[in-house]
This record gives structure tokens, C-alpha cells and sequence, in this order.
């Protein structure tokens, strides 16, 4: 029994209300920058490290990952990476591509030269064409 | 070994003893977690590629967005998580009545994002501001427009029922509390449990911001 | 020196399979070695199923034009072929079984981590799999198991059913990695440090990782394709802004990955057989311990591949290619260290040897064709044609089964304590070997000339490939046949085994076989590596342990 309460965790209330007040904090500051003018990219960069940072507090703290090491910190690191991985290869994939070849009037048409007549998608036919002469 | 086994009726019968035991129970409540990361992680994707494609229209949607419903909403998660760390350390300290009422004021936070977000829903339907080909909201009409929208409620719904689900999990770990299964040497289903309400938390910290602010 | 022969085995009895009797036991076991043989029973029905359709496929394009069916029934055979062979057999049948089997007796463990659990992924796979086919059935899918948007999105036939049967499936899948992701860190028995680690439970480590980490996005994905048929959210609709493409890089983000949880089990049991079969210690144990995490890390970084003639960026295109020739070094690590670890071995040629070497023969040829369809230039010739047909059947089929049948071989007698008949076994390998070529090298030859895949029809100058192909394909059925008959023979009257009839050195067969209930007396201590076979002569080094 002695060596389960080994691997319990030594922070206490005070430690989870410091934490708390920060993530609060960290609230605040997040809407309040938001009102502030700057480009977009700033923006999105800073609500992001403050997201980031939010994140960090409750997992290390909240689910004591400060304390629990080795493969547990791996999970999580990996799957972050992995979501790094997907959204920024789709983002590489969708920023290099021949400028029609993204959705219909999206940034990269600009001031398209043409109309984009999109096929009624969300309607279905009715029922199957019946097969053509066999080729 | 038999004679601990006899001294810990929670102890299977694979694993060598108690500390082993949670060790593992932490570790696949871990990976199951990264899986959902994972499930997410599609959403945050097509988000991203969205946002990239439309930025104008994702700006000009997101001021559509209740923030003050969305931050409230970020406080009440924040301080639910405070309030199920807290439950999990009065279950280590053997302290039932804690535990229970910590875990039941937790649950409560949780219903009360779902009814916020159920009133942000309704003034977002009133509107007409609906996911998809059902979107007809006249004031803001685009490219872009509707697929902010379909993200919004397909995330925030996701999310949603992850906020449900485990309001569920917390309320059986609860009752098992009240019934007095726990005790400074095993108390693994509350910190399970409490995994999985701060990753509810997490993932909440970005849609607040994604969604409401940028 | 070769193993003795089992005249004079004793079978083990009471062992897990009759300590308990009736439906009831089986269905609410936790115990690993029954569900194994319930996998066993599930995944092979699941294979005879798809290689029906398969052999229905083949018989259609047996002539050009229509043979025995309409091109709208052929596309719902080859969806009906793909998801069944992929979900149901494919991605859980080695781990689902040999997995499930050896990996407690492997690490000295009494169960696996969680065993309900383990239970309960075999509910999800049953549900997962009635749910899909009969989907398919009843509704006609006819996307093909890729479930293309805008197709998927807006066809008149049932997509819903398969999609919320491949999730069911999806979660069995993850399960499973998770629980030996965990066995694997917290039952290792006393002395049994990482590196003395079976190179089996390396590879299925290495499995349950894509698992866990790839399944929930295939899940999600496919959890949007059918929000946009039922509710028209339009993620992937082009009038709602989507992009029909953004599914594809989804999709496929899985999907690679996929085809690693396919093969690395397989290449997890190869590396068991080669060093059984050899008598020797592998060649290079840190290599080939390792790779097995490279395969599945670097496997993550190439699904683009999939995406090269569909409207994805050239710039894209173009790093996608070069990392998926990253891949093959990984796989190349390991031919070469199995293939030294033959030289000067003492080879004993049985069937779960004459398995390995069509294995290896197969995933030479099946991944060097993928090296150069990894080719940008080279795959836009090829994209959509019978040549990426046969391409992927070379791994799946010839790899991936050759291995499947080595395991089935090679623990046949620990799983049930009974030997097959050596001789029919032999010959069902060179069937099915032969078999395989007959069907598939025409297949390369189809696609180089342009023959597009998932036609049910084709011009008259493809006709005599595809005879042969078919021709082929009956051989195969016909190996695969003999396969069943012999090994179901064995159950009953076979040869009782003993408990180690190859006189193996894994740690696996220092167990009974079958094996009791409960796996070991008391906990065992581990003082060495697996397949240590220094002591006989042309034993090789043992990789130093610490």
C-alpha cells in the first residue's frame, strides 16, 4: 500500500487554485487581445500561444503529467505532433494548388474570370440511370 | 501473493499488485484520450483548411458568435476542472462526502455549459443561422458562410456530447463514490474519470478561441 | 540439429480450450487464448467471404463486357470485396489472433492488460461487421471501400449502414492497440527488459501505435461523409465552399497507416518463424526492432501519395513522393537482416518456412513496385489502372497472407496441440504461391497497358491477361481450400504435438501446448533473449542483451 501512495500526486488545493486563477487569467487576456487591433496573423499566432499555454497548465498540472512521466508524456506529444502533421500538410496541399483547383470562390480564385456553375451537389438523382450498350 | 490479493478485493487477478494496476489503468486512459485528440483533430483540419480558403467570410461569421456566452462558457469548464481535480484529491484523502459533493458541483458546471450552449444554439436558430444547405441568415451571405457555421455546430456539437458523456462517466464514478468504493489506495476510477473531463476542458480551450475570437 | 519428432507427446489436458464447456464460457471468457481462437473463427469466415466475391469479380471479367453480371452490381462486388477483406480480415486478423494468443505468453503475462475489454472488442467486431455487410448488401453500396466524395456524398444507394459499421470496427481496432500497448509496458515479466523483447511484440507494439493514433480519424471522417449524405452539412460539397479533395487527404491519413497495421503483424510473425526455421538468432535485433517503429512513425508522413492525380498541389505531390521512398528503407532494413540470418543457419524447410520465403519473394516485388508508383511522373501513368491492383494485392495477399498462413502453420500446435499433415501442407504453399503469381503478374501487366481498375468491362486486347488472371485466381481458391481441409482435419485427428514440436527457442513454447488456463504456475523470471540458439552449432550471436 505504501508504494500505491508513492505514486500519488504532492500538489494540494492552493496548488490547483493557483492554477485555476492563471487559467482565468489567461481567459481574460485571450478576449481582451482580441479587441485589439492587428493583422491577422498576429491574431491568430497569439490566441493560439495562449490556447497552447491554457492547454499546458491543465495537462501538466490538472492531469498531473508534471508528475507522471515517461510514456504518458509521449502520448500526448505524439498525438499533438500527428495534428501538426495532418493540418499542416492539408494547409501545404491547399496553399500551392492551382488556384481553381480549390473550392468554388475561395481566396485563391481572387477575382475569378468566370462564373463557377456548381452542379446541384446535394440533390441526388431520382433513381439509376439505366447502363448504356455494354462499350 | 494471495495474501494481498485477499487484503485487495480490487486487485485483478493478472496484474502483481494495486500500483502496477493504476499505472496501467493511467496509461490506456491516456491513449484513449490521444484517440480522441485524434477524432478532433479531424474537425480542427477542416477548419483550418477553411479558414485559410475564406478568411473574410470566417472573420466577418465569427462576429456573429455570443462571445460573452463563449467565455462564460470557458469559465465554467475551467473551474469544473479545478472543481474534479479537487474531487480527486479528497477520493486519495479517503474523504468520501468531499468527493462526492466536489464531483456533483462538477457534474453541475457541466450542465450548465449545456444549457448556456443550448440558449446560444436558440438565438443562433433564431436567426437562421443553421449548418449547410439549410443556412438563411440574410445579413451575412457568402461563399464561406455556411461552412463557418457547419463547422461551428459539427465541433461545438461534437464537443457537446463528449461534455455529456462525460458528465455520465463522472456520475456513476460519483454513486460509486457515495457507495464507498473508494479509498486512499484505490480511487483509479475517479482519476479516470477526471482525465477524461479535462480533456472535455482542453479541447474547449481552442474551440473558444477558434470560433469566437478570430 | 533438427526437432525431435512428437511420437511420444501426451496432449495436454485440461487446457483452455476444454477446461470449461459450452457457449456460455466462450462468450463471456476474459480470457486472451479464447478470444484469439474466436478471431481465428470470425477473421478466416470473414476472408472465405471476401475471397467469394473476389472469385466473383474475377469470373465477371473473364470475358469483355458483361459475363455473369451488370456493371452496377460489379461496382457494389469490388466494395463489397474491399470492405470485408480490409476491415473485417485484413487489419484484425493477425493481431486479433496471434496477438491476442502470444503476447501474454510472450511477456510472461497471465492475461493481457484488460481483458474485458478484449472481450468486448470481439462484440464490437461482430456488430461492427453484421452492421457493414449487411449495409452493403441490402443497399447496394457501390462507392468502392474508398468512399470517394463527391460520390458517397450524393449516390441513390446505402452508405450510412457501412460507414457506421466500419466505425464499430474501428473502435474494435483501437481497443485492441491500446490494451497491447499497455500489456506490452506493464506485464512484462521480471528480466524481460525491452531489448530482450520478442521481436514479434516489437512489431504488434508498433501496430497498436498506427491503431490507436490513425483509426479515429478514419472514424471521424467517415462520421462526416455521412453527415453530408444525410443532413447535407456540405464539408466536401464544392456549392458549399468544400472540398471534395480534403476527404481524400483524410481519408488516406488512415488509410496509409492502415496498410501498415496490415503488414507489420506480418512482418512481426516473420521474424519469429525466420529465426525458428533457421535456428538461429537474428541478424541485427536492434535493426529490426526498430524498424518496426519507423515503418509505423514514417508511415504517417506519406498518405499524398494516394492524392497524386487528384487535383493535390504539384509542390505537394512532390514531397509526398519523395517521403514514401523513405518508407521502403525501413522495410529493406528488415529483408536484408531476415536474409542474414538464413546464412549459415540450420534451415529446416516446412511449411511455415516455405511461407517465408514466398513472403519475402512477395513483398520484394509488392514494395518495389510501390517505390516506383511512389513516383510522381511514373503514377500518373499508373493511377487507377490493374498496375496499383496488383501492386497492393503483391503485399496484402502475397506478403501479408503468406505470413498469416506461416503463423497458422508454425502455432497451429501451440494453439491446439495437434500437428497438420506436412505433406498437404507443402503443397497447398506451392499452390497458393503459384496460384498467386498466375493472378497477379498478369494484373502488372494489365495496368502497364492501361487497363483501368474497377471496369467491368475492357476492350478485347486485355482478354487473354484476364483469363489468366482468373485462371489464377482459381488456383489460389483452390490452395487456399486445401488449406482449410487439412488444418480442421488436424483439430480432430492430427498428430498429437507435444509441447514444442519445432523445438523452438521463442519464449511462447516453454508453455504447454494448448496451453492451461492459466499460463504460468508463477510468475516466470527471465535470464535471456528469445531464440537463443548459440549452444547448437551455427547458432549465431545472440544480440547482446543488458
Amino acid at each position: 500500500m505504501a508504494d500505491a501512495a508513492h505514486a500519488r500526486s504532492h500538489f494540494g488545493p492552493a496548488h490547483y487554485l493557483a492554477v485555476w486563477g492563471a487559467l482565468v487569467l489567461l481567459t481574460a487576456a485571450t478576449v481582451g487581445v482580441a479587441k485589439v487591433e492587428m493583422p491577422h496573423w498576429a491574431h491568430v499566432t497569439v490566441a493560439l500561444v495562449i490556447a497552447t499555454g491554457k492547454a499546458g497548465l491543465v495537462a501538466l498540472f490538472f492531469m498531473h503529467l508534471w508528475e507522471h512521466g515517461g510514456a504518458i508524456r509521449l502520448v500526448l506529444v505524439v498525438s499533438v505532433l500527428f495534428l501538426v502533421l495532418l493540418i499542416g500538410l492539408v494547409l501545404a496541399d491547399n496553399a500551392t494548388r492551382f488556384q481553381y483547383a480549390n473550392p468554388p470562390y475561395s481566396e485563391s480564385w481572387g477575382e475569378a474570370p468566370f462564373e463557377a456553375v456548381a452542379p446541384p451537389m446535394q440533390d441526388a438523382p431520382a433513381k439509376l440511370e439505366k447502363e448504356a450498350e455494354p462499350r | 501473493m494471495s495474501t494481498e490479493a485477499a487484503a485487495t478485493p480490487n486487485l485483478a487477478h493478472h496484474f502483481p499488485n494495486l500500483e502496477q494496476q493504476e499505472h496501467a489503468a493511467r496509461l490506456g486512459m491516456w491513449l484513449f484520450l490521444a484517440t480522441e485528440v485524434l477524432l478532433f483533430t479531424v474537425l480542427f483540419t477542416a477548419y483550418s483548411v477553411y479558414r485559410f480558403l475564406f478568411p473574410a467570410a470566417f472573420a466577418a461569421a465569427s462576429e456573429l458568435a455570443h462571445v460573452a456566452i463563449g467565455a462564460t462558457n470557458t469559465l465554467v469548464l475551467i473551474t469544473s476542472s479545478l472543481t474534479v481535480a479537487l474531487a480527486i484529491h479528497a477520493a486519495r484523502q479517503g474523504r468520501r462526502k468531499a468527493t462526492v459533493a466536489l464531483l456533483a458541483v462538477t457534474i453541475a458546471f457541466g450542465a450548465a455549459f449545456m444549457v448556456l450552449k443550448g440558449v446560444e444554439y436558440a438565438h443562433h436558430f433564431a436567426d437562421g443561422q443553421f449548418p449547410g444547405r439549410y443556412y438563411r441568415y440574410p445579413g451575412l451571405q457568402g461563399p464561406g458562410v455556411s461552412m463557418y457555421f457547419s463547422l461551428y455546430f459539427l465541433m461545438t456539437g461534437l464537443h457537446g456530447l463528449h461534455v455529456l458523456i462525460g458528465m455520465g462517466v463522472l456520475t456513476w464514478v460519483a454513486l460509486r463514490a457515495a457507495r464507498g468504493d473508494f479509498s486512499p489506495s484505490y480511487s483509479t476510477p475517479v482519476e479516470l474519470g477526471g482525465l477524461y473531463w479535462h480533456l472535455v476542458d482542453l479541447i474547449w480551450i481552442f474551440l473558444f478561441p477558434l470560433f469566437y475570437l478570430l | 540439429m533438427p526437432p525431435s519428432p512428437p511420437s511420444e507427446a501426451v496432449y495436454n489436458t485440461p487446457n483452455y480450450l476444454n477446461a470449461e464447456a459450452g457457449i456460455r464460457s466462450w462468450l463471456t471468457t476474459r480470457d486472451h487464448k479464447r478470444i484469439a481462437i474466436m478471431y481465428l473463427v470470425l477473421t478466416v469466415s470473414a476472408f472465405a467471404i471476401g475471397g467469394i466475391f473476389a472469385l466473383l469479380i474475377r469470373l465477371e471479367l473473364l470475358t469483355p463486357g458483361p459475363t455473369i453480371m451488370d456493371a452496377a452490381t460489379y461496382n457494389r462486388m469490388f466494395t463489397l470485396h474491399g470492405v470485408v477483406m480490409i476491415f473485417l480480415f485484413m487489419i484484425p486478423a493477425i493481431p486479433g489472433i496471434f496477438g491476442n494468443f502470444l503476447l501474454p505468453l510472450m511477456l510472461g503475462a497471465q492475461d493481457v492488460a484488460f481483458p474485458r475489454i478484449n472481450l468486448f472488442t470481439v462484440y464490437l467486431y461482430v456488430i461492427g461487421a453484421v452492421i457493414a455487410v449487411w449495409g452493403m448488401v441490402q443497399g447496394g453500396t457501390d462507392t468502392g471501400w474508398t468512399f470517394y466524395t463527391p460520390y458517397s456524398t450524393t449516390t441513390v444507394t446505402t452508405v450510412a449502414p457501412v460507414l457506421l459499421g466500419a466505425f464499430i470496427i474501428g473502435m474494435s481496432s483501437i481497443l485492441t492497440g491500446v490494451n497491447f500497448i499497455v500489456t506490452t509496458h506493464t506485464l512484462r515479466a521480471p528480466g524481460l527488459t525491452w531489448m530482450r523483447l520478442p521481436l514479434f511484440v516489437w512489431a504488434i507494439y508498433a501496430t497498436s501505435i498506427i491503431q490507436v493514433l490513425a483509426t479515429p480519424v478514419l472514424g471521424m471522417t467517415l462520421l462526416l461523409v455521412a453527415v453530408e449524405k444525410v443532413f447535407g452539412f456540405g464539408i466536401f460539397d464544392p456549392v458549399r465552399g468544400g472540398d471534395p479533395i480534403l476527404f481524400q487527404h483524410l481519408f488516406w491519413f488512415y488509410s496509409h497507416p492502415a496498410v501498415y497495421i496490415m503488414v507489420l503483424p506480418a512482418m512481426a510473425v516473420v521474424s519469429e518463424v525466420v529465426q525458428a526455421f533457421a535456428r538461429k538468432n537474428i541478424f541485427g535485433y536492434k535493426a529490426v526492432a526498430f524498424s518496426s517503429l519507423g515503418i509505423a512513425f514514417v508511415g504517417f508522413f506519406v498518405w499524398g501519395h494516394h492524392l497524386f492525380t487528384s487535383g493535390q498541389s504539384t509542390f505537394a505531390s512532390g514531397v509526398f513522393g519523395v517521403l514514401s521512398m523513405f518508407v521502403g528503407i525501413f522495410t529493406a532494413i528488415k529483408v536484408f537482416n531476415w536474409t542474414a540470418t538464413l546464412y549459415k543457419g540450420a534451415i529446416h524447410v516446412a511449411a511455415p518456412f516455405v511461407y517465408f520465403l514466398g513472403f519475402l519473394y512477395f513483398l520484394m516485388f509488392g514494395g518495389l513496385t510501390g517505390i516506383a508508383l511512389s513516383t510522381v511522373s511514373l503514377d500518373v501513368h499508373w493511377q487507377d489502372t490493374y498496375f496499383v491492383v496488383a501492386h497492393f494485392h503483391f503485399i496484402m495477399v502475397g506478403a501479408t497472407i503468406m505470413a498469416f498462413l506461416a503463423a497458422l502453420h508454425y502455432w497451429w500446435p501451440k494453439m491446439f496441440g495437434r500437428m497438420y499433415s506436412e505433406r498437404w501442407a507443402l503443397a497447398a504453399a506451392v499452390l497458393v504461391i503459384l496460384g498467386f503469381n498466375a493472378t497477379f503478374i498478369p494484373q502488372f501487366l494489365l495496368g502497364n497497358m492501361g487497363m483501368p481498375r474497377r471496369y467491368y468491362s475492357y476492350p478485347e486486347q486485355f482478354w487473354p491477361l484476364n483469363v489468366a488472371s482468373t485462371a489464377g485466381a482459381s488456383l489460389l481458391a483452390f490452395g487456399f481450400l486445401i488449406v482449410l481441409i487439412y488444418l480442421v482435419t488436424a483439430l480432430v485427428s492430427g498428430e498429437v504435438s507435444g509441447p514444442n514440436p519445432w523445438g523452438s527457442r521463442g519464449y511462447e513454447w516453454n508453455t504447454p501446448s494448448p496451453p492451461n488456463v492459466q499460463n504460468f504456475p508463477e510468475t516466470p523470471l527471465i535470464t535471456g533473449s528469445a531464440h537463443d540458439y548459440t549452444d547448437e552449432p551455427g547458432g549465431g550471436e545472440v544480440a547482446r542483451v543488458h
